[in-house]
């Protein structure tokens, strides 16, 4: 009776089994949540929320391509967890570099020195000058006492530099003029022929820098190539604590050893420090005149027997000088006339607006510039470039975008922001959004969209963030549209003004080996989390063709982007 | 010695439920469990779904001599790296008991409904759910149960805007206790 209970409850539990393998059997089932999604073309922006694992199929049609994922974090804060993707059972193992943290070592400057990088700023300046001390309405009598600054070839001073304590006396060793405008050239007396220093500065390069800078006749120089783009450094102004308006006919430009470091192999090339423009009875240590800091060694640090304005270290001073008078104009166009006020943290627009100019004057001023490439070349280059910007950014390009901070990322923080400026002025109108990015009150995200809706461009943050990444790893071919241009294998011309800049193309592949890109496998084990407005590029398949669906876990608050390139 | 002692005491417990079993077989038993886990069938496109640790709920069973068994399951089964998703399972069972000397056994069917709590949820379904379940429990007393449930469940949850499933289908276990009256 036992025995046939036992055997009757087995029988059962074998039909029951049975029948539940029948019902599953008949269904076509999946194992996320989140509805399909699909997509078609060289770029797909998913419109899905991330937070539940998601199917997506990328019909890549009849021909081979590589399948890319970009996963992009457009928040200002930091999203936790990674995202992932199911691999393709019998797709080839993706290639993929391990993400590394930079080490800068405890000291930005010796290492600069050590690697022959040359620093714009300090970490210190550069927060001051986003932040600058409060202004003042009004008029005082000691403001229109201070006189425009009218200086002879001869004259001494004694610069206040980097804090009340530290000072450089110099003599005025050139002026220049283009008949409105007066640049006055001052050396410290230890830079100075015949000095100690390994260096020494003498009359030829300060009136070969002087030259650069500032010139008889129209549209030749330094200042008439970024104050067409930019407008004016200085002129009126309606604050009491500040230098007065009529100080706009002349700057001045101080050469010495920055630091103290006699160093002919980097360190800090030169600075715009906004405390001169208050006046000293607001800012004790200002020198109360338009001013930029340049390192005396390194302008005199020849590349061969000779010395020449093009040699490598002269030459960069060149482009500092084009970087700091961006951050002269930004001030006055920004701070004194909008008003717009501005955190440490917000030092990346100032910074990527430095490096735009830099980019777009290189053919003007017969440098080579942010990026990496023969100024006269307008192609991308060839391959395995060490040179540039662009070299840092393929190494971190899953840093935050829209922050910055002096931290052991600095460099890279460089790199990252002028890549996305030089997409911005290869896709939206060059010249034109550089004077818009200037004319729009705000050094934030809002500030970068608002200045595209004034030339017609609807975009947000977030999907500028999408295209720049789109855009990277597109960059090795030359039929891309915009806005995923890089590279044309040909110069981007812009016109504002009266003048026309010129832009040569980017390939991302050309520096190193090329951009990290990260694998499902690979990612999770790198970075537990997605930094604020970052992103990253993960192969996702390599050599394959038609339908291609994956299962994609990406953490709620990031944005997918498909990019399928042949 | 304390071998003889630990003889003694086993013994005397399968007395107690040699004993408990002849009496326990009149009982009315009323019980509760709770779920330990939920593991998920693989779906057809190869993955599964993963819990975010036990479920959350409550089954409650009563048995009666001779008529048999009825099972009430009402639990929610949150899922890993489903921001805020879970399945929600409302089940109705009928179990065949049996008592063996020192162990009571049940096996039966059930039937309910699957819902998905998720910001997706209006994408989907209610499904049907149904399950076949096995039930053991230890007699502590004579009147006391611990009891082990297991469930085989399958449901289906149909995405409304194609033709797949969410594979919500899994084996669940419960621990519970029962009193006799």
């Amino acid at each position: 009776m036992v025995t046939k209970k036992i055997a009757f409850a087995c029988l059962g539990l074998v039909f029951l089994v049975g029948c539940k393998e029948v019902v599953k059997s008949n269904k076509d089932t999946i194992s996320t949540i989140a509805p399909p999604t699909s997509g078609s073309g060289s770029v797909t922006h998913v419109d899905i929320a991330g937070g539940s694992p998601f199917k997506h199929t990328q019909a890549l049609g009849d021909t081979t391509a590589d399948l890319y994922y970009i996963f992009t974090n457009p928040n200002s804060s930091a999203v936790s967890g990674t995202p992932s993707y199911g691999q393709t059972v019998g797709s080839p193992a993706p290639l993929a570099q391990t993400m590394e943290t930079p080490d800068l070592g405890p000291n930005l400057e010796a290492y600069a020195k050590a690697h022959q990088i040359g620093l714009r700023g300090t970490s210190e300046i550069t927060a001051y000058n986003a932040s600058p001390p409060p202004m003042y309405k009004g008029t005082t009598a000691s403001q229109q006492a201070t006189a425009p600054l009218r200086s002879a070839v001869g004259d001494t001073f004694t610069f206040y530099t980097e804090s009340n304590s530290e000072t450089a006396a110099a003599t005025l060793r050139a002026i220049k003029t283009d008949g409105t405008v007066t640049v006055n050239l001052w050396v410290a007396n230890d830079s100075w022929t015949g000095c100690v220093k390994a260096n020494c500065m003498t009359q030829a390069m300060v009136d070969a820098l002087g030259d650069k800078f500032l010139t008889t006749g129209a549209n030749n120089d330094i200042y008439d190539w970024v104050t067409n783009l930019y407008g004016e450094p200085w002129g009126t102004q309606t604050y009491s604590n500040l230098i007065p308006s009529t100080a706009k006919t002349s700057i001045d430009i101080l050469f010495y050893d920055i630091s103290n470091d006699n160093s002919t192999t980097g360190g800090i090339l030169g600075f715009f420090y906004s405390k001169d423009n208050y006046l000293s009875t607001s800012v004790s240590f200002s020198n109360q005149r338009l001013l930029f800091y340049m390192d005396s060694i390194l302008t005199a640090t020849k590349e061969g027997t000779t010395w020449g304005v093009l040699d490598y270290w002269p030459a960069e001073m060149v482009a500092t000088l084009a970087h700091e008078f961006q951050h002269m104009i930004h001030f006055y166009q920004k701070n004194v006339l909008l008003g717009t006020s501005s955190t440490s943290s917000n030092s990346w627009i100032h910074e990527m607006m430095s490096m735009m100019t830099e980019d777009l004057v290189a053919d003007k001023i017969l440098v080579n510039g942010p990026r990496g490439v023969t100024y006269s070349d307008y192609t991308a280059g060839s391959a395995n470039n060490q040179d540039g910007r662009p070299s840092l950014f393929n190494t971190y390009p899953y840093i935050s975008q829209a922050y910055w901070a002096n931290d052991s990322y600095v460099l890279a923080r460089y790199s990252i922001n002028y890549a996305f400026g030089a997409w911005l002025a290869r896709n939206f109108g060059g010249a034109k959004l550089a004077h818009q990015l200037m004319v729009t009150d705000g050094d934030d995200t809002t500030t970068v969209v608002n200045a595209l809706a004034s030339l017609g461009y609807t975009e947000t943050y977030p999907s500028l963030l999408k295209k720049f990444w789109a855009a990277v790893l597109l960059s090795s071919r030359t039929d891309n549209l915009a806005p995923y241009i890089f590279n044309t294998g040909a110069a981007f011309t812009s016109t504002y003004g009266a003048l026309t800049y010129s832009l040569g193309s980017i390939n991302f592949f050309n520096y190193g080996t090329g951009p990290t890109i990260y694998t499902s496998s690979n990612l999770g084990t790198a970075m537990s989390s997605m930094p604020a407005y970052s992103g990253v590029m993960m192969l996702a398949a390599s050599g394959v063709k038609g339908n291609q669906t994956k299962t994609i876990d990406m953490p709620k608050g990031l944005d997918l982007t498909v990019v399928v390139k042949p | 010695m304390k071998r003889t002692t630990t003889v003694l005491v086993m013994g005397l417990f399968c007395s107690a439920w040699w004993g408990a079993k002849a009496q326990a077989a009149d009982l009315l038993f009323f019980g509760l469990e709770a779920p330990l886990s939920y593991k998920f069938d693989q779906a057809k496109d190869g993955g599964r779904f993963a819990a975010q640790g036990s479920p959350a709920g409550l089954i409650l069973y009563a048995k009666a001599p001779e008529v048999g068994m009825v099972m009430l399951e009402a639990y929610d089964v949150a899922l890993k790296n489903s921001e805020n998703s879970k399945f929600s399972y409302l089940l109705a069972d009928f179990l065949y008991p049996y008592s063996l000397p020192f162990l009571d056994l049940a096996f039966g069917v059930g039937m309910g409904t699957a819902n998905l709590k998720s910001g997706f949820a209006t994408e989907y379904q209610q499904a049907t759910a149904y399950q076949w379940i096995f039930q053991a429990g230890l007699p502590i007393t004579e009147t006391i149960r611990l009891t082990y449930s297991y469930h085989s469940v399958t449901a289906q949850l149909k995405y409304l805007s194609g033709n797949t499933y969410l594979e919500a289908g899994g084996t669940m276990t419960a621990l519970g206790i029962g009193m006799g009256f």
